[in-house]
This record gives C-alpha cells, sequence and structure tokens, in this order.
C-alpha cells in the first residue's frame, strides 16, 4: 500500500459539504438585503452563495445545496432574504429566481470543473471562473425568473426582462467576487472539485 | 462482552510526505490512560487510529480482535469518540434527535432509544435541555451532550481528544466529574498536567513518537524536561 | 387546520394555483381572496409573524400590479394583483399551520421511492437537518469575522469576510464529517484516498 494520506468515507464528507454549503447559502440571507430599483426583487447576497457553491463543490455537489435551501424555504423556513420563506415565495412573481437556483449552480459548476479552473495562468483562471458564475448565476437564473414573473403576473415578457436588467450590475460583482473567493480557496483545497 | 485491550502493531502515518507517527507500539488497556503532548506531536492522529476515523499508512490497530478498516462498523459501537469541538459535533438541531442520531446507527428500537436518552441525560444532569435547539447552547453545555449522545451508544470505550480546551475552568470540571464518573475505558487526550495527573497511566508523545509511557509522575516530569529543552533551543 | 395532514394541504395549493389561473372575473377573484385574508385571520396567528412575509409580498406584488397596469391596463393589473395575494396567502396559511417536522415527514415520505433509483432518502434527511442545524452556526460565525476584520479596517471589503468565512465552514465540514462517522454512521474508509 502506498498511501500517502488517509482520508475518511467520502459519501459522509460530501453529504456535510452540502449541506453547510446550503446553510452558507441560508445565512447569507439573514445577512440584511440591499433593495434597489423598481423591480421586485431584492438584492442580496444569496445569490453570490449559490454562485459560490457551484465553483467550490462542483456541479453536483453545488447544485444539491441549493436544492436543500429551496426545499427548506418551501417547507417554510424564513431563510430567504428579508427572512421570506415558505410555499408563498415560490407562487409569487420571483419564485423563478429562487428555482433558477438549482440550474444556476449546476452550470457554474460544470463550467468552472471542466473549464475555469483548469485555465493555466493564475489571470485567465479569474476570468474564466467570472465567466463562469455569469453564464450560471445570471443568465441560467435570469432565464428561469423572468418568465416566471410573466406568467405569474401577467406582465409582458419584454418589460419583466428590462425590469430585470436593473440587478445585472450587481449580479456582475457578485460573480467577480465569486471568481476571487472561488480561485483563492481552491489554491488552499485542492481536492475539493474531484 | 469486553473488546479486550487496544493494540497498536508498528503503526505509522504519513500525510503530505510528512511522517506523523512513526513506528508506534502499544497496548492500551488501562482503565484510564492519558496521552500528553505539545501542539504537532501526532496525539490527535493517534486517537483517531483507534477507532478507524484515521487508517495508518503501514501497521494494524486492533481493537480485541477487530481490525480498523476492515470491522470499522462493529469497532465504533464499542468505541465512542468526544471531539475538542464543542459546536462540530453536535449533529441535530434539536438536542433530544441529535442523542437520538447514534440509537438509529445502532438500530436500536424506539422504547430502549427514548430510555436510554432520559437515563443518560438524568446521569449527567442534563434533563432540562432534551428539547432545546442546539445552537442555543453553551459551549459547557454542548460538550455534556457530545458525551451524552456517545453515552446513549453503551461505547466499552471512550476516547476524548482535548474535550476541555474550549471550556471555562467550571465546565472544565464538570467534564471531568462527567469523566471520572464513567464506568467505561477511556482515552483522554489533554493539555491539562493537572487532569493527566490524576490518570494511572500517562503516555507523552514527542514527533510522531512514544518518548515516555509510565505512571502520571514520571510522564509528565519527563513532560516538563521536554518543554523547557524546546523552549532554550 | 393544523390536524390536516400536509399532503392535501400541499395538493389543495396546488389546485388552487391552477384554478385561480381559469378564474378572470375580478368579482371572483376579490371573494376567494375575502376568503383567503379570512382563513389567516381565523388561524389567530399573532400579527407579529406575519407582518414580516406578507409586509414584504405586498410591495413585490403592488409593484408587479403598477407595472402591468402602466404597460398593459388596469383590470389585468388588479386581475393580477388579486389572483397573487390569494395564492400567496394560501401558501402562507398552510406553511403557518404547518410544524416544519411533518413537512419534514412528508418530504421523507415522498423520497421514499427514490432509494430504488439509487438515493438514500435517510442521507438526504441527514443533510436537511445538518442544513437547519449549521445556519444560525454559521451566521455566528459571520459575526464573529466581521468584527474582528472590523477591528483590523477591513469592513468594506467582502473577500475580507467571504474568504475566511467559506475556509472555517469547510474547516467546519470536516470535524462534523468525523463526528458523523464516529457516531456509526458510515463505515467504508478509503484507504489511501489521496
Amino acid at each position: 500500500m502506498t498511501a500517502t494520506s488517509v482520508e475518511r468515507a467520502s459519501s459522509t464528507r460530501n453529504t456535510v459539504l452540502i449541506a453547510v454549503f446550503a446553510a452558507l447559502i441560508a445565512a447569507m440571507g439573514l445577512i440584511p438585503p440591499i433593495t434597489l430599483g423598481i423591480i421586485p426583487v431584492p438584492i442580496t447576497l444569496q445569490t453570490l452563495g449559490v454562485m459560490v457553491a457551484g465553483a467550490l463543490l462542483g456541479p453536483v455537489r453545488g447544485m444539491l445545496s441549493a436544492v436543500i435551501v429551496v426545499v427548506l424555504s418551501l417547507l417554510g423556513l424564513p431563510i430567504l432574504s428579508g427572512g421570506r420563506g415558505g410555499l408563498g415565495v415560490l407562487v409569487g412573481p420571483t419564485g423563478g429566481y429562487l428555482i433558477g437556483w438549482i440550474p444556476g449552480a449546476l452550470v457554474t459548476g460544470l463550467i468552472v470543473k471542466y473549464w475555469a479552473i483548469r485555465r493555466s495562468s493564475p489571470a485567465m483562471r479569474y476570468v474564466a471562473v467570472t465567466v463562469a458564475a455569469i453564464v450560471g448565476g445570471i443568465v441560467v437564473i435570469y432565464a428561469i425568473g423572468v418568465p416566471w414573473t410573466s406568467v405569474v403576473s401577467g406582465l409582458p415578457l419584454r418589460t419583466s426582462a428590462i425590469g430585470s436588467l436593473t440587478f445585472v450590475p450587481g449580479d456582475l460583482i457578485k460573480a467577480v467576487i465569486t471568481a476571487i473567493v472561488a480561485v483563492t480557496v481552491h489554491r488552499s483545497y485542492r481536492g475539493l472539485l474531484r | 462482552m469486553a473488546i479486550g485491550p487496544v493494540v497498536l502493531s508498528a503503526v505509522s502515518v504519513v500525510r503530505d510526505e510528512r511522517t506523523v507517527l512513526a513506528d508506534i507500539d502499544l497496548t492500551l488497556d488501562d482503565r484510564r490512560i492519558a496521552i500528553i503532548g505539545l501542539n504537532g506531536s501526532g496525539k490527535s492522529t493517534l486517537v483517531r487510529l483507534l477507532n478507524g476515523l484515521l487508517l495508518p499508512t503501514s501497521g494494524e490497530v486492533r481493537v480485541g480482535e477487530l481490525v480498523t478498516g476492515r470491522d470499522d462498523k462493529r469497532i465504533r459501537r464499542l468505541v465512542g469518540f468526544v471531539f475538542q469541538n464543542p459546536e462540530n459535533q453536535i449533529v441535530m438541531p434539536i438536542v433530544a434527535d441529535d442523542l437520538r442520531f447514534g440509537a438509529r446507527n445502532l438500530g436500536l428500537a424506539r422504547a430502549e432509544t427514548e430510555a436510554r436518552i432520559a437515563a443518560v441525560l438524568a446521569g449527567l444532569g442534563l434533563g432540562r435541555l432534551a428539547d432545546r435547539e442546539s445552537h442555543s447552547l453553551s459551549g459547557g453545555e454542548k460538550q455534556l451532550v457530545a458525551l451524552a449522545a456517545v453515552l446513549v451508544m453503551q461505547p466499552e470505550l471512550i476516547i476524548f481528544d482535548e474535550p476541555t480546551t474550549m471550556l471555562d475552568l467550571v465546565n472544565r470540571r464538570r467534564l471531568q466529574q462527567a469523566i471520572d464518573g464513567l464506568e467505561q475505558r477511556a482515552v483522554l487526550v489533554t493539555h491539562d498536567l493537572e487532569l493527566a495527573a490524576r490518570y494511572q497511566r500517562v503516555i507523552v508523545l514527542h514527533d510522531g513518537r512514544v518518548i515516555k509511557d509510565s505512571g502520571p509522575d514520571e510522564a509528565i516530569a519527563s513532560y516538563r524536561d521536554l518543554c523547557d529543552q524546546v523552549v532554550r533551543r | 387546520m393544523s390536524r390536516i395532514p400536509a399532503g392535501i394541504k400541499i395538493g389543495v395549493l396546488f389546485c388552487a394555483g391552477i384554478g385561480l389561473y381559469l378564474i378572470t372575473a375580478w368579482a371572483v377573484l376579490a371573494g376567494l381572496l375575502a376568503l383567503a385574508v379570512a382563513l389567516l385571520l381565523w388561524m389567530r396567528e399573532p400579527a407579529r409573524r406575519l407582518a414580516r412575509p406578507v409586509g414584504g409580498l405586498l410591495i413585490i406584488i403592488t409593484v408587479v400590479v403598477i407595472m402591468t397596469g402602466l404597460t398593459i391596463g388596469w383590470q389585468p393589473g388588479v386581475i393580477a394583483g388579486l389572483r397573487l395575494t390569494t395564492l400567496c396567502l394560501l401558501a402562507y396559511a398552510i406553511t403557518l399551520s404547518t410544524p416544519f417536522a411533518q413537512f419534514l415527514e412528508l418530504f421523507e415520505r415522498v423520497l421514499a421511492p427514490t432509494a430504488r433509483i439509487g438515493l438514500n432518502p435517510a442521507r438526504i434527511s441527514l443533510a436537511l437537518s445538518l442544513t437547519v442545524r449549521f445556519i444560525p452556526t454559521l451566521r455566528a460565525t459571520y459575526d464573529q469575522i466581521r468584527e474582528a476584520q472590523y477591528a483590523r479596517g477591513l469592513h468594506r471589503s467582502p473577500l475580507a469576510l467571504l474568504v475566511p468565512l467559506i475556509i472555517r465552514a469547510l474547516q467546519s465540514a470536516e470535524q462534523i464529517s468525523e463526528a458523523i462517522d464516529a457516531r456509526a454512521y458510515d463505515t467504508t474508509p478509503n484507504r489511501g484516498a489521496k
């Protein structure tokens, strides 16, 4: 046996990592949100948590963290920003953005794991992870959130889309933060994505 | 069922190309054993070998007839573990549910589980905590709950890895009392020499090797010598 | 109402969700809204518990009504507002009348068949419990780090908060999975895994 290190059962560790990142996303919702613009979606750190979960844990575990937060909030835990939670969120106009977290974390994780983190130059790695967070954390989430708002509220798709643009600057900043955090943490925890 | 001695034979642990434990041979069969040593001497690694949380790079760890890595399922029913950080070992949101967690892993019947929980909580004077939310407990209460969660599983040997480090003096005493009152065998890693002095056998680790294995007075004296040397160097 | 099984309540909500979109007469919708309000009042929930979620909801819905009114007309706006409010209040009534443990039980029952396709319901329920357990812990960790960074004059930098928070979360995850394994949860460590 040429073992150089010994490690615990990976299944328990995976379960715990998924749960801890779900708790992290939820805890970020308890940090007071900033509300700006006219569209009914408050800016929160939670989507940052979703992007970070995907970028750090990879597609499957990152997505499962998002699933847990969505499930717990729908079950009534007041863990969404502003103390919201319960089935009312899902049937409300912002429900799509919440559901979008699940594929959002998945896509962010896929791009980071199989492309972004493998860039050889450090500068490229930051850019690539930012791109991953933009595609997963903005494009995918909005692709579900925007039509959802218009279906639920009867707003024309265009209005709903134009309105959501208010949040793009904030979300772009979150994508950049995600990249810096993810590249920094991956440097000290190399085995995380495996 | 008595599990018999825990025996480490020619055990080495190498991690990231650093030797954490080098060629350890030990037979642990005393009722109370303390393990002392400087930070990084390998104490935590050593005790994690005893219930298969870590497996040796080479050598073998036997718990009675059982071998870690092969019989971990049975070993963990016999060997309980209380960790240093009170926060990160209570895994359920409500105290009573946390105690049920271990019982469920053993496959205990509901009635048996509830009876054990009531008895253990009463024994440690924690009855009033049963329905509390885990995160709302104080550090000392958390550590006692962690011990309770282990006791519900009725192990024969309990390992304590610096259980008092993060506690204040009062809670330190409370936990000590609780440990003193245990019927089970105990192996305790500690920096608290006052506590170690009360144990019948004290093992001193340094740089991954056993440098002393004796009664408390002799072992603690050699540990103090070691500290003097290190500081002077 | 709390005596009705959670599964039936969710079924009712689901049907109401579809039914409300089939109704276009605003008078009927207004009547249904009155019923939903009556239901909430009848439950005698303390006003404090309702104020935050319902208040937030009303702001969001008001914005939707105004935007719909300005873009496609006031009648569709009012109808959308009535529908959304009714549905959300109904959802809150269900959430408030169902203890979290009951939802969790329902959830485990619904998931039980997934064991056949390789998922592990016990593991999923452990992950949900762990998340609930560690949300307050991570929130407390965040406050500690913020105080420490504030003392060092770093409170304006989100990275100085996030990186330590995530590192602490990862360390916790290691300790938690050790504690879980030590209590005989999982017993298949990998020898020599890197």
